[in-house]
């Protein structure tokens, strides 16, 4: 069933990279997305598809997809990416490749309930995971920066935003669980 | 008629949905500040989070009506000093038993179709990723508004921090919303 997912992003990567280009220049809102080349924008959405395939071959632990969207969100607000752009971002390659996904199961060829229910599963823990980590390690990196002007005190800074589990350090990753209650 | 199986389940287990998120977030060790509030809040708040997804439904999934809740909820959570992660969490717990509780009544019923499962699951994330967007913005806005008052940082400074394009995005949410996740493309 997962190898149904991977299947995707190993045979159609073309297809998958070249509706992301399309998508971010014919978007109103991709502002950013748009300063940059097509070949820098490819890759910024291949890197998205690249590591689902991956983490899927990996087992789908949430360790690896925390590590890496951490660092996709501390890297575009050091690039000046809006959140909320990222987010469209994100929502946009979960279109593409939800448009691509075939819901058959892969012995019998049949629709199966149980089968369609497990692909969405790990679908979503991906995409889910992916725009918790990206908002986390983007804020993170907000609230380094500010911390690093000093037009706070710490405690200023504390009582402004309560950072919470917003800290990488008191975040841990094993009881981050992403499953169904 | 999967919106309508959704806005019975949801109106027919109120109770019970929101009980099983109660749970879920006085167990999770990531919801710190709403493990802070009383039983009854807790249970308001989710309450709140239920009844406005029965209401987006029974009123024609307006774009308008989960705009505004969400964006305000993002406010009011930076103002009650929540970290943007714990309302996502909370947020993500709700879908999640929302979700659970759909599949669980097929295991019992055997009734769902895949095709129905497909239709489920497209509304609740179109109706999630709007919510997700819109809580995000909320939030947004306001540090940017407090961080404006602060008076600490001058325009430019504060367009470093946190790009304005921001403020200019109200948009994308009638594209998340018309585009949504395709249910006519089931393979």
């Amino acid at each position: 069933m997962n190898t149904n997912l991977s299947n995707i992003v190993d045979t159609q990567i073309e297809e998958l990279k070249s509706n992301w280009l399309k998508e971010v220049r014919e978007s109103d809102f991709l502002k950013t997305y748009k300063t940059y080349t097509d070949e820098e924008t490819i890759k910024k959405g291949e890197a998205v598809y690249s590591h689902l395939s991956q983490w899927i071959k990996e087992g789908a632990t949430n360790e690896n997809a925390a590590k890496y969207f951490d660092s996709v969100g501390s890297e575009r607000f050091k690039q000046k990416f809006p959140l909320t752009e990222v987010h469209y971002a994100i929502y946009l390659l979960k279109k593409i490749f939800w448009n691509r996904i075939d819901w058959r199961d892969k012995v019998t060829g049949s629709f199966e309930t149980e089968n369609t229910t497990k692909i969405m599963n790990v679908f979503n823990d991906y995409f889910d995971l992916a725009n918790f980590h990206i908002s986390k390690g983007y804020f993170n990196e907000l609230l380094k920066s500010i911390d690093d002007d000093r037009k706070f005190s710490k405690e200023d800074l504390r009582s402004l935003l309560l950072k919470g589990k917003l800290e990488a350090e008191e975040l841990e990753d094993d009881e981050f669980i992403w499953r169904h209650v | 008629m999967v919106y309508e199986s959704l806005i019975a389940i949801v109106e027919s287990h109120l109770s019970d949905l929101t009980q099983t998120w109660v749970d879920e977030v006085k167990k999770s060790t990531h919801l710190n500040t709403y493990q802070k509030l009383s039983d009854e809040e807790l249970f308001n708040r989710g309450n709140t989070l239920f009844v406005n997804i029965q209401n987006w439904l029974i009123n024609g999934a307006s774009l308008d009506d989960a705009e505004i809740f969400f964006y305000n909820l993002g406010f009011k959570r930076f103002k009650e000093n929540f970290p943007l992660t714990e309302i996502y969490y909370a947020l993500h717990l709700e879908k999640k038993v929302l979700w659970s509780f759909i599949a669980w009544k097929d295991n019992t019923s055997r009734t769902l179709e895949a095709h129905d499962a497909i239709e489920f699951m497209t509304i609740i994330n179109n109706y999630f990723d709007l919510g997700d967007f819109n809580l995000i913005r909320g939030y947004v806005d306001e540090l940017h508004t407090q961080l404006s008052n602060s008076k600490k940082y001058n325009a430019t400074e504060l367009e470093n921090l946190i790009p304005s394009k921001i403020k200019h995005q109200e948009n994308i949410s009638k594209y998340l919303f018309s585009e949504g996740l395709n249910i006519d493309s089931i393979k």
